[in-house]
């Protein structure tokens, strides 16, 4: 968790996260600004959790700010107050409620119909320890291939947040002595994820263990060429291959050479 | 009116979903008082048992309905899903979400 400095802005690395300063801090908590749009289904909002009573919601572990959806509308509720719209797509139900603005396209909020995919931005809310999302806009899908776009990002943004919640490899470590445990880890994790990946991590995995336990790693020297083609040539199939893997690692910036192009080292 | 959750399916996968209720997106081909027949987004053929308000309007329909032993969908519910629907990506997302049942 990164300190904030008081009296300005700061963000943190790879989240967004924008913090006003109230003046006096001494008492009152400070409120956090998440400026993030996250694409998920009704099934990742109902089981979204929270820290504490209005709180903040995580899915995956991560904080999350507005929320992005495509689902159909089953039932419309014209409130005194505001519209409540019952939304499902498949893998849930939940309320989307909107309050009437003067920025409504209202031919566009009339062609809201029964039956009709929507695409919502809204913000996830709690009521009787029940999700529902108050929305911000709301807009009919005129063309169905948003559907097929919504859930392949839906797809995309969880895995590369549970990725990274892992430690994956390519993640910056945060100090050398929990390095270990997010090499032990990774070995858990990649066996679900590989057909997206092709299962090299694993391997990579291996080459990082073996150049980090070998003699020269303390030199800062690393394991010559040779020594992980004789390792690796058999699993991988071949010395060209393990030659390929070599290059792609030092491309990703896992690896560097050292006093030579035949000395690796690993980079964390 | 509350839906139960409904798994995305092709063809292929009716086989495991018998009397499931199902979302099945297919171009229409031909209609038949009461059955429908569809291709599938993996090009395979089924066939719909049609709901007194079927409203068939466009090339492409979503039909939601429960999946019958002989692996024909009884229709609940349908919806126009336009003339400009691409199967292949839709396929391909389909059978990727099946392997997040966190997600989907």
């Amino acid at each position: 968790m990164s300190n904030y400095n008081k009296g300005g802005y700061s963000s943190s690395q790879g989240q967004g996260f924008v913090q006003d300063s109230f003046g006096n801090d001494a008492a009152a908590p400070k409120r956090t600004y998440i400026h993030t749009l996250r694409p998920v289904t009704i099934k990742q909002i109902m089981g979204a959790t929270q820290t504490q009573a209005d709180g903040d919601f995580k899915i995956d572990g991560q904080d999350i700010g507005q929320v992005t959806l495509v689902a159909a509308v089953r039932a419309i509720n014209q409130a005194s107050t505001q519209n409540i719209y019952m939304i499902e797509d498949g893998t849930g139900v939940t309320d989307a409620k909107k309050y009437p603005s003067d920025h409504d396209d209202t031919d566009e909020i009339s062609s809201i119909i029964l039956g009709a995919y929507v695409r919502i931005v809204g913000t996830v809310k709690n009521f009787n320890q029940k999700q529902y999302i108050q929305v911000h806009s709301i807009r009919p899908i005129i063309n169905m291939n948003e559907l097929t776009y919504h859930n392949l990002e839906v797809l995309t943004v969880h895995v590369s947040a549970t990725r990274n919640k892992m430690g994956g490899h390519g993640a910056p470590s945060s100090s050398s002595s929990t390095y270990g445990q997010h090499h032990n880890s990774m070995h858990g994790v990649t066996s679900t994820d590989t057909h997206m990946r092709g299962g090299n991590d694993d391997v990579a995995n291996s080459i990082s263990d073996f150049i980090d336990n070998h003699p020269g790693k303390e030199s800062g020297v690393g394991a010559h060429r040779r020594d992980i083609i004789a390792a690796f040539a058999q699993r991988l199939g071949g010395e060209h291959k393990v030659n390929e893997m070599l290059k792609a690692m030092e491309d990703d910036g896992h690896l560097y050479v050292t006093e030579d192009d035949d000395h690796f080292n690993t980079t964390h | 009116m509350s839906l139960p959750t409904t798994k995305r399916v092709n063809s292929a996968m009716l086989q495991n979903c018998i009397g499931e209720t199902v979302r099945f997106v297919g171009e229409l081909k031909s209609r038949q008082h009461p059955v429908a027949v569809f291709l599938a987004s993996d090009k395979g053929s089924v066939t719909v048992v049609m709901n007194e308000t079927s409203q068939y309007g466009t090339k492409f329909v979503e039909v939601i309905g429960t999946v019958n032993p002989d692996r024909s969908i009884t229709e609940m519910i349908s919806t126009n899903f336009g003339d400009d629907f691409n199967m292949e990506t839709y396929d391909a997302m389909i059978r990727k979400a099946q392997k997040f049942p966190s997600v989907f």
